[in-house]
């Protein structure tokens, strides 16, 4: 009976600290020891699994207190009058609640929660302007993401827009891709403004996603995707962050093609992507870029990525319009 | 000692053990998270009891172990991965003594699983419990922070 009992017990004992390191997970001191780490997260451009730091055994030191990470705040970050968002090196003038990146150009006002990347223009308003940004918006739309190059930042905005490089002037009401345009569609660099605007395509053809239509945002379960300015395409066909000279880092480069005079690097889509879950649907397999007779998507942050026709899409170029995960010609 | 009366025993052994792992999840499931943050070249610092808290649906905060400084997550690019949210992250930013800069991120990465139950993840054996998050980083100057835990607080 001892004996069963001792047993008992001296399981339940292994498996209390087993638990406990299964949910420290990379972290694990246990299992550190100079090496190891395991188990955890690893980061970006990864597929997927956790991250796992160098050596990351876990276990050094303990400072038990505040972070350590004075050294890596950016340089001349300066704290966010009024709270919310948070402004980079060499911002411009004021700006009020917007997170400014470097370079960026002139404040908004009345802003709110909105997010500038580097060399962003003149300050947005509750908008996210990644780098290049134009000029921001006064009394500014919500929740607004503008890629790098943006134009000119809208005023008065509403909700949840998002524009892509070289974006034009303001817009509301959500997604506005490269070169202006208002609306929820995503539309490649190089095009004009006052595109389409909040589900208006003028004569162009939208491929309706044979898998996800109907509501906003359905293809990801309502949860509204907005690009990640550091990673290539807003990180919309994989976790390739922007290295060096703009290329995407871990990335397999799929050709190239040249548009209006800018040639535009395409990378192989990683599973798993939003990207990926678009070829899926429309069942279209990627290709390299620069053939003629391919069917060319200009994704969010002036990505672009090829593939082969087929019953569903006709070769030519298309836009993405990311909150339907649908295709429009151009 | 009759046969049965040994297999009642280890019967109530193992019980026992049970009970006990159970508690020891449960303890689990009531803890907080831990942080590494491994600078370039040097030794990885380990911050137990860092608490997770989910703000609005909209941005993940994680405080350090005193509950002085918090790492703010506010912009990513979240996409479902079968069950699991996934975030490439755009935004991070660090509260320290009443000031809140960015901080320098190259890139990050964040999965949440918000569901009730265990969910795998792609590329490894480890599965994130409810409510789990994991949260790499890495910054410009080259320091990886990680976070594993969950969520032990939710703003809505």
């Amino acid at each position: 009976m001892r004996r069963a009992l001792a047993l008992g017990l001296a399981l339940s004992l292994a498996f209390a600290p087993l638990a406990a390191s299964a949910q420290r997970g990379g972290g694990g001191g246990g299992r550190g020891g100079g090496g190891g780490g395991g188990g955890g997260a690893r980061p970006p451009s990864g597929g997927g699994g956790g991250a796992r730091p160098p050596s990351g055994g876990g276990g050094g030191a303990r400072p038990g207190g505040g972070f350590n990470l004075n050294s890596d705040v950016s340089a001349g970050a300066r704290p966010a009058p009024g709270g919310g968002g948070y402004r980079p090196p060499s911002g411009g003038g004021g700006g009020n609640n917007g997170a400014r990146p470097p370079s960026g150009g002139n404040g908004g006002n009345n802003g709110g929660g909105g997010y500038r990347p580097p060399s962003g223009g003149n300050g947005g308003n509750n908008g996210a302007r990644p780098p290049s940004g134009g000029n921001g918006g006064n009394n500014g739309g919500n929740g607004g993401y503008r890629p790098p190059s943006g134009g000119n930042g809208g005023n008065n905005g509403n909700g949840g827009g998002y524009r892509p490089p070289n974006g034009g002037n303001g817009g509301n009401n959500g997604y506005r891709p490269p070169n202006n345009g208002g609306g929820n569609y995503y539309r490649p660099p190089g095009s004009n403004n006052n595109g389409y605007y909040n589900g208006y395509h003028g004569n162009r053809t939208v491929i309706v996603n044979p898998h996800y239509y109907g509501g906003g945002w359905g293809w990801n379960r309502g949860v509204a995707w907005y690009p990640a300015y550091n990673y290539w395409g807003g990180g919309f066909w994989g976790p390739f962050a922007i290295g060096v000279a703009s290329a995407a880092v871990g990335a397999a480069i799929y050709g190239s093609i040249v548009y209006s005079g800018q040639t535009y690097t395409s990378y192989q889509v990683q599973p798993s992507s939003p990207g990926a879950t678009l070829l899926m649907n429309y069942q279209l397999q990627q290709v390299q870029c620069g053939p003629p007779g391919l069917v060319v998507i200009f994704g969010p942050d002036g990505s672009v990525i090829c593939a082969n026709p087929n019953q569903l899409v006709a070769p030519g170029e298309y836009d993405l319009d990311v909150q339907q995960l649908s295709i429009v010609a151009r | 000692m009759s046969s049965s009366h040994q297999r009642f025993l280890a019967r109530v052994g193992c019980a026992l053990a049970c009970v006990a792992f159970a508690v020891s999840l449960g303890t689990v499931a009531g803890a907080k998270g831990v942080s590494i943050i491994q600078k370039a070249g040097k030794d990885p610092e380990r911050y137990p009891g860092v608490g997770i808290t989910l703000i609005k649906n909209t941005s993940l905060t994680v405080t350090s172990p005193d509950g002085k400084d918090k790492l703010i997550i506010d912009k990513a690019a979240c996409f479902m991965v079968g069950a699991l949210q996934r975030c490439l992250v755009s935004g991070v930013s660090l509260q320290k003594n009443g000031q809140t800069k960015p901080l320098d991120l190259e890139s990050g990465t964040v999965y949440v699983n918000l569901t009730n139950s265990n969910q795998p993840m792609s590329h490894t054996s480890s599965r994130l419990p409810p409510k789990g998050v994991l949260i790499a980083l890495k910054t410009r100057i080259g320091t990886y922070i990680t976070v594993d835990g969950v969520i032990d607080g939710d703003v809505k």
